[in-house]
């Protein structure tokens, strides 16, 4: 690891930074863009708002301004002063506070399915991998391929109601022991929506690790290894699972973001006060600062995991310098 | 159970998430429904989070009803739906009907204690009719004719000029440019509540967003409120009515808008009443043998012709044929499958009141029944616009349809059974629904379903609808005489006269068709065996628990 802390490296994290910052901008501007370019505004209703009306309200949250002036307007707000302004919708809270107040939950969740999800279809994987073509090895590719192919809408139901429901309702347990079908606050209610998200993770993950475990199980090291006589643990652990497992941290960042980005559906079933009904919200209201500031907010995430998983992974693999 | 024991081992796990957990969120305590009953609590489900608890700022129907149970107006609603006087004793009205003098109950006040003033109310609808602070609701101030508040929002007067002051502590002078008839409805709603003065200016923007900021006048005052989490009411002792108050807090537990998610909340106790809103909810409701009350919406609901020159649909006879035709004991029925929604024909809805007491306007203009699938009709007129434009087929023509499950599912029903009836080929176009609304504005549709809900309580607020000065009337149909007669009523301030206008506009309507009306809305909940008393109107808030209260047996 001596190779770590060289100025080699250093230059190659100023380099990813500055173009984090690039990257960004470019998601903001796009963004920018696309929100304008759909038909209707943050005043489209219904009912449409009489002239006069329209008039103060343009005047008010400045959509009167010309469209150059106004994404001037935002991105010197959101960049400068790392202020995404206020809502359209929900009015007088400014998209900060909304992240500051609901991003907890949804992060709460994500980073339970990404743990549970990401043990469980390692293990899964590994498994599926060692005993390959066994009913251990069907079972797991049958689930995988469940787990593709039935909606999150349909799990998140049928998770509530066999885990929930059922047990509360037709086998009276007791409901301060037992998961309850709707609800914050307390442990237990992380679990049926955090095991919910990590279903979409297990599957990957499992596929994934078990065809890596398949390719290095014919690897030349791997052969190499029995050939010297290592024991068949110690073959599986140093040598099939550590180089399997190297692809796999590189699909962490991106999963990572995904599970704690809120999940609308799963956070609506199970009352999760999380992000994912404002960001929804925000696309159907064209509800301009929200879409942007939890656009830019997840994708400053996104590049910041990527970044991190880049040098987890010159850490863990030896053939990767910086520089 | 293989979950939990797995969990077990992630000791460390659990500790981060709690850590988590606790930074974001209070735990509120959450009682059985054993204990709610004990203490005169109800709890139900809120739907969305509310986008703003300001009087003045938002108007949708999650707000209106926590609102409506924080403030109170110069009239509200009783339970069998009628408007009594509220925060006001007595309304004096002048025979031209434009001066309306309320005087306010010495005995009414605000949750601080202070007495509620004739000056609160001034103060409370010149702020909504201001410029400068430009709410999206000013618009009912002109739609309810209050002296200037048209140039007041259109910036050319000062908001002072609006026609209402205090006349004294007690008693508030209301001056109309028109006489409005149902102008002691309108008080009751949402954006004419009271403000104090001091209360907005103290907390400026962070007015009405936590319990210290925000006072109302009316029998609840709000306790917690708990960002997309939950939100809490409870009852002030300060309210003049509070001896008829009976439940003591009213909690949303969750902000959860899914309707099966809600049902299981419900199933479980986790919720005292839920609404039982698709075709498979109430299937499980029937199926756990629950009590199933149906409720109206009140929304016209209609297929829309495009009549704009060069369009099929400018062919009136073609437009009589659609509607003729419509089977719409079948689509409410079996397409839509919720009951509570009714067929329906006309544009002004069964429930509508009329000029006199007890009559609805329907009873009262006595309109024939319409017939229902009424095929020989279509048929007939089908071939008469065959030989009128020498063709042997109807040309093809496109549904306008949302994109959302719901109104897909709708779309291909009317495509099948349209294109069936007609013989020809019908298309379906589903869009995002602001994409619906600017192409139906553009007139780039030939038919769209269009849904209207009403404003007031008075059949205006539907018959306006497709005057020609409407932004709203996508038809692009458009009447002298039909106009005409609706300004006419729009100053008549005789109610009985008010009503033959609007059947005579209606029978141009009638001539006319620039719209098929299919259905009006309605829905269906379930509760508490011993919950009672929760009433939805279709003017006022819903649910509305301020009649409700808890059978003990």
């Amino acid at each position: 690891m001596s190779n770590v802390l060289t100025w080699g490296f250093l230059r190659y994290i100023g380099q990813r930074l500055a173009m984090a910052i690039v990257t960004l901008w470019a998601l903001a501007t796009m963004t920018f863009v696309f929100m304008r370019a759909v038909p209707g505004d943050p005043l489209t209703r219904t009912k449409e708002i009489p002239a006069a009306v329209r008039a103060n309200l343009e005047q008010r949250y400045g959509l009167n301004k010309p469209l150059w002036k106004q994404y001037i307007i935002q991105m010197d707000r959101m960049f400068l002063h790392a202020d995404f302004g206020e809502s359209f919708r929900t009015v007088d809270r400014s998209v900060n506070r909304m992240i500051i107040e609901n991003f907890p939950a949804s992060a709460t969740i994500g980073i339970f399915a990404m743990i549970f999800g990401t043990i469980t279809g390692l293990g899964l994987g590994i498994i599926a991998a060692l005993y390959r073509n066994s009913a251990i090895d069907r079972a797991a590719m049958l689930l995988c391929v469940v787990g593709i192919a039935i909606p999150s809408a349909l799990i998140a139901y049928v998770v509530q109601y066999f885990l929930a429901v059922f047990p509360l309702v037709k086998l009276h347990v007791n409901q301060d022991y037992w998961f309850r079908p709707v609800g914050w606050g307390q442990f237990r209610d992380v679990i049926l929506p955090g095991f919910t998200l990590s279903l979409g993770i297990i599957t990957m993950m499992t596929r994934y690790m078990r065809s890596q475990m398949v390719d290095v199980a014919f690897a030349e090291f791997v052969r190499t290894a029995r050939a010297k006589g290592a024991s068949t643990f110690r073959v599986i652990t140093l040598h099939q699972i550590r180089n399997a497992i190297l692809p796999v941290v590189s699909l962490l960042g991106p999963i990572f973001v995904g599970a704690i980005s809120g999940s609308l559906l799963i956070e609506n079933v199970f009352g999760v006060p999380g992000l994912g009904a404002a960001y929804f919200n925000s696309i159907s209201n064209s509800d301009y600062n929200v879409l942007m500031g939890l656009t830019v907010f997840y994708g400053g995430f996104f590049i910041v995991i990527n970044l991190i998983t880049d040098i987890v992974y010159g850490l863990i693999d030896p053939r990767i310098r910086f520089g | 159970m293989w979950i939990t024991n797995r969990l077990a081992h992630q000791s460390a796990l659990a500790s981060l998430l709690s850590v988590l957990l606790g930074s974001g969120t209070v735990i509120a305590e959450q009682k059985s429904r054993e204990q709610r009953i004990a203490d005169n609590e109800v709890y139900f489900s809120s739907g969305d989070e509310p986008p703003s608890m300001d009087i003045s700022k938002q108007v949708d129907s999650v707000s209106s009803m926590w609102l409506g149970h924080i403030y109170e107006g110069l009239m509200r609603t009783n339970a069998a739906g009628a408007i009594i006087p509220g925060t006001a004793e007595s309304v004096s009205i002048s025979p031209d009907k434009t001066t309306w003098t309320f005087k306010i109950r010495p005995s009414a006040k605000w949750q601080d204690g202070v007495p509620v003033k004739a000056q609160d109310f001034v103060y409370s609808w010149r702020r909504l009719v201001d410029p400068a602070y430009a709410s999206e609701y000013s618009f009912i101030a002109i739609t309810a004719s209050l002296v200037n508040a048209d140039a007041i929002v259109s910036k050319k007067l000062p908001k002072e000029q609006l026609g209402v002051r205090a006349l004294d502590d007690h008693t508030l002078e209301v001056k109309l440019s028109r006489p409005v008839a149902f102008f002691d409805s309108l008080t009751s709603f949402q954006v004419f509540y009271p403000l104090r003065q001091d209360i907005v200016e103290k907390f400026a923007g962070s007015f009405a967003t936590d319990p210290a900021s925000l006072i109302g006048n009316g029998p609840y005052r709000l306790a917690r409120w708990q960002k997309e989490q939950s939100m809490r009411i409870e009852k002030s002792d300060t309210y003049w009515d509070a001896g008829n108050i009976k439940i003591k807090a009213i909690e949303s537990p969750a902000m959860v808008k899914d309707g099966q998610a809600n049902f299981n909340n419900f199933r479980t106790g986790g919720i005292d009443t839920t609404g039982v809103s698709t075709p498979e909810i109430i299937r499980q409701a029937q199926a756990a043998k629950l009590k199933i009350e149906t409720f109206q919406t009140g929304c016209t609901e209609t297929l829309a012709f495009n009549v704009r020159p060069g369009r099929l649909f400018a062919n009136k006879k073609l437009r009589h044929a659609v509607r003729a035709g419509l089977n719409r004991s079948e689509y409410v029925n079996k397409i839509v499958g919720v009951p509570g929604y009714k067929p329906a024909f006309r544009m002004v809805p069964d429930y509508m009141p009329g000029s006199q007491p007890g009559l609805t306007y329907r009873q009262e203009v006595k309109s024939p029944p319409v017939k229902d699938f009424d095929v020989p009709t279509t048929q007939r007129l089908v071939k008469e616009y065959l030989a009128d434009t020498k063709q042997t087929q109807i040309p093809a023509f496109t549904l306008l349809f949302d994109d959302s499950v719901v109104a897909k599912k709708m779309a291909e029903y009317f495509q099948h059974s349209l294109s069936k009836l007609l013989g020809n080929e019908v298309k379906v176009e589903t869009v995002p629904f602001k994409t619906r609304l600017q192409k139906s504005r553009d007139g780039q549709f030939d038919m769209v379903f269009f849904g209207w809900c009403p404003d007031y309580r008075d059949p205006m607020t539907f018959m306006d609808l497709l005057a020609n000065n409407n932004e709203n009337n996508s038809s692009g149909w458009s009447s002298p005489a039909y106009n005409k007669l609706i300004e006419q009523a729009n100053s008549e301030a005789d109610k009985a006269k008010r009503v033959q206008l609007f059947k005579a506009a209606e029978d141009i309507l009638e001539e006319e068709a620039p719209v098929a009306v299919t259905d009006v809305s309605g829905g269906a909940l379930t509760a508490a065996p011993e919950l009672k008393g929760v009433k939805r109107t279709i003017f006022g808030f819903a649910p509305d628990f301020r009649a409700a209260y808890w059978d003990h047996k």
